[in-house]
């Protein structure tokens, strides 16, 4: 009897180890910043980084292949702190407005926070693809990136260029709607080249 | 022949052990096996969104999907913008009166390095030491999509979003005043924003 009851310890102890209490949701914030801002978006893109793990040798039996993939946003924006009462010169007797807008910015939103799973074939002697090894991919993905943008100017170019459009033809609107025709131009325009490089700006 | 395997197999031996080593050294010597892609760029979306807010936040995570629990650390950004171009604007008065939209809120995981980090997994429940305690892709996402909604209800709960309504009447009367040149009256029907 004595027997039995060792071996039933015996058996229940890896099984009572086992049951540990489930844990609650618990998303605690350990650090927090916000900022008051004031510009206005004028364009965003999504890029799309895929990234692979393939780890194949002779020795191993079946193959780890994994991709999965992830958008992170780019936006492009005015700074209207940037932005004066001077920066605009009425000409009421002709109902015109010349605006000197800020310069347009692109930074980086972030990044989609799930992982799109595109392919996966894990043997079955091969470990499985856990959590630490998707965020290590994840992180070497997002530091390519910033060098893409970083040495490719024309990716900025695009959204800034798109920007640019959609900011004249947006105040231009409003200011239609004021009652002015407006003459739009940014800032950097101006230091950059001394011609205004506007076809409606004289 | 006695004589003869006894210096043959310290050889085959020494031979087996410097495969053996070279093997390791290679399996440990190997570069990572993670291959970038070139990006792909999506297409460009044309908006006018006053942002008047702009987040970033630190948090722990303790989740348990499937009985199996997460304990990890993200660095969110994120935003609070008004779409202007579907903005009400009365310019019929001597007063334009506008009404602030509902808000648009922006949750995203920081590009900061290390934005998103494991610190552990572990499977729970019975038999749980014969059960994987890794998170599948499905797992993983499920986690943290519900870390994006409570970001998301925190900045509703703590005043933030409310805070940022009131930044953008502030922000909006002044810019709206310099471009119709009269006074400019912003209404804000939910001061406390609009969870959906």
């Amino acid at each position: 009897m004595s027997k039995f009851k060792a071996l039933t310890i015996l058996f229940a102890i890896p099984f009572l180890l086992a049951c540990s209490k489930k844990q609650a949701p618990d998303h605690t914030s350990i650090y927090e910043e916000i900022r008051h801002v004031n510009k206005i978006e004028f364009a965003s893109m999504a890029v799309t980084k895929t990234v692979k793990t393939e780890r194949t040798d002779w020795y191993k039996v079946g193959k780890r292949i994994a991709v999965y993939s992830f958008d992170t946003y780019l936006k492009a924006y005015i700074d209207l702190y940037q932005f004066e009462m001077e920066n605009m010169e009425f000409d009421e007797e002709n109902k015109i407005v010349k605006v000197t807008l800020p310069p347009v910015k692109v930074e980086i939103a972030g990044r989609d926070m799930e992982m799109k799973k595109e392919y996966e074939n894990v043997g079955m002697f091969r470990t499985e693809i856990d959590s630490k090894e998707r965020a290590k991919m994840k992180e070497k993905a997002s530091t390519e990136l910033k060098k893409e943008l970083e040495g490719n100017p024309e990716y900025k170019q695009r959204l800034e260029d798109t920007a640019r459009r959609k900011a004249r033809s947006y105040f231009e609107n409003l200011f239609k709607n004021a009652g002015y025709t407006a003459y739009i131009r940014f800032s950097d325009e101006i230091t950059d080249g001394g011609d205004y490089n506007i076809k409606n700006y004289d | 022949m006695i004589k003869a395997l006894k210096y043959i197999l310290p050889l085959i031996l020494a031979v087996a052990l410097a495969f053996l080593g070279w093997q390791f050294y290679r399996y440990f010597q190997k570069p990572e096996e993670i291959e970038v892609f070139p990006s792909q760029l999506g297409d460009i979306k044309e908006m006018a969104r006053l942002c008047s807010m702009e987040i970033y936040n630190e948090v722990s995570i303790l989740d348990t999907v499937n009985s199996k629990v997460m304990f990890a650390v993200q660095k969110q950004s994120g935003s609070i913008s008004f779409d202007m171009e579907n903005m009400q604007i009365d310019d019929s008065g001597d007063t334009i009166r506008i009404v602030l939209p509902r808000e648009i809120v922006e949750v995203y995981e920081s590009n900061e390095k290390n934005a998103w980090e494991v610190i552990d997994t572990k499977a729970i429940g019975p038999m749980a030491f014969l059960r994987s305690n890794k998170f599948t892709t499905t797992e993983e996402n499920r986690v943290k999509s519900k870390i994006k909604a409570k970001a998301i209800r925190r900045l509703y709960s703590n005043g933030t979003v409310r805070q940022a309504r009131k930044d953008a009447v502030v922000n909006l009367t002044r810019l709206m005043e310099g471009i119709y040149r009269k006074p400019v009256v912003v209404f804000d029907p939910t001061p406390d924003g609009c969870l959906k």
